[in-house]
């Protein structure tokens, strides 16, 4: 396909279709509304109109989530509609449940029993809400006695957490690496260790 | 020694001797495994003192502590290579770094998460979701997500009451009627001329105890030709 300069049109047709859809827009689905050969670059409209964007101090950005494309407002503006909407829409997981998505980011597919493992804990209940937030999904069936079920994290997961895509995670630090330098919490657990440490 | 430590911080036992590990700034490899097992066991006497119920994690790490100091304990008997003697804290510290590699990821997500958490989407509205097109919602759904539909829903269908006993008796006797009635077409048939009409495995097995009784009072016989072919009912003239 020649290299050519994006039309005008084409990036507010972007603009529209971005609009339309709460679900991450897709070259894919760009595709779909060209003809053939003349869908423009997803990609250099994106950068088109993030400069207009923030050019004109826009309160609305766009985010690269879960392969695609959307339309979202600046953090700036949270405290603002949070006052509108409540908390509608935000994720809000316990520790265990944060614990065990890790896990099953990092090392998915994985069995329940290699998360309890590492957990220490059974993790029956917070499996069970990661699936009802859709941020986890059962990926088959494992081999070996039993044949157990194997979780894997969701579109849902990257949207939620704003990623891209799963190997945008940071880096899992090295077990080595623990074991060299003093945990950040040190200091955090001497703050505390006073006799006037705040409840 | 009261613990300043509010019970519901720790998520399980490996939780807690990572505490133990920090507080006290003990190096984790090579945890001096009488201290960290009699702090241990004094935190979970404190906490069922307090009549707080523990999980049976907690209980099982105490067993599994107990057992790494009393193979510390035992003399080391390497009878050739120093290679053979194995650490018996290895598992248990191979596990506490395993478990904080993911704690500290689950801290990192949660940061994400909190910021992540002030930007916000379109909202999904009613008129723009792509409900055009059906296969949009097909591919989210996997088998299992169906299995666990279908099992909720089997969940809340209402059990169905076993029938009274006296009642299956009434069936018997209905059971044994509709037998001999279709005696009046021809003096001897089939049972599998009558299992079309048994819509339950409930009435099946009625017209089986009405078959027996007829037999035992000595109303009709059963022949068979085979060992698993159709039976044949035949009435018994008087």
């Amino acid at each position: 396909m020649a290299e050519r300069s994006l039309q005008k049109e084409e990036i507010r047709i972007i603009e529209a279709l971005l609009f339309s859809s709460p679900e991450p827009l897709t070259q894919s689905k760009v595709d779909v509304c060209f003809d053939s050969d003349s869908a423009p670059s997803l990609e250099e409209v994106i950068l088109q109109l993030q400069r207009e964007y923030d050019r004109r101090h826009n309160a609305i950005q766009i985010e690269r989530v879960a392969g695609g494309y959307r339309l979202v407002t600046r953090p700036e503006y949270d405290p603002w509609i949070e006052r509108l909407h409540s908390r509608t829409g935000k994720t809000s997981l316990s520790r265990a449940a944060l614990e065990a998505v890790a896990i099953i980011a990092y090392r998915g597919p994985v069995t329940r029993t290699e998360i309890e493992n590492i957990r220490g804990v059974n993790s029956g209940s917070v499996l069970k809400t990661l699936l009802e937030k859709n941020l986890v999904t059962i990926k088959g069936r494992g081999g070996g006695p039993g044949r157990p079920l194997l979780y894997a994290v969701t579109g849902g997961f990257l949207v939620s957490f704003g990623l891209n895509k799963l190997s945008d995670l940071p880096k899992l630090r090295e077990m080595s690496e623990l074991t060299q330098e003093p945990s950040p919490t040190n200091r955090f657990v001497h703050n505390r260790s006073g006799k006037n440490a705040p409840e | 020694m009261s613990y300043q430590v509010r019970l519901d911080n720790f998520e399980g036992p490996l939780d807690l001797l990572l505490f133990f590990i920090r507080r006290d700034e003990l190096d984790i490899m090579d945890i001096p495994i009488a201290r960290i097992t009699r702090e241990y066991l004094d935190y979970l006497e404190a906490l069922q003192s307090l009549n707080i119920v523990l999980a049976g994690e907690f209980i099982v790490m105490a067993a599994m502590l107990m057992r790494i100091k009393a193979r510390m304990l035992l003399p080391q008997f390497s009878p050739e290579s120093e290679e053979e003697f194995e650490d018996p804290r290895t598992e248990l510290v191979h596990r506490l770094l395993e478990y904080q590699r993911y704690r500290e990821a689950a801290r990192n997500l949660s940061e994400m998460l909190t910021n992540h958490n002030q930007v916000f989407p379109r909202p999904e509205t009613g008129e723009l979701d792509h409900v055009e097109d059906p296969a949009f919602y097909l591919e989210e759904v996997s088998i299992f997500e169906l299995a666990r539909i279908f099992k909720g829903l089997l969940d809340k269908m209402p059990i169905s009451l076993p029938y009274e006993v006296d009642r299956e008796q009434i069936y018997v006797k209905q059971k044994m009627a509709f037998v001999m009635a279709k005696f009046a077409e021809k003096s001897r048939y089939p049972f599998s001329e009558i299992t079309p009409f048994l819509a339950s495995k409930q009435e099946l097995i009625t017209t089986f105890l009405a078959i027996l009784e007829l037999m035992r009072s000595g109303q009709i016989r059963v022949l068979q030709k085979g060992v698993f072919d159709d039976f044949v009912l035949e009435r018994v003239e008087a």
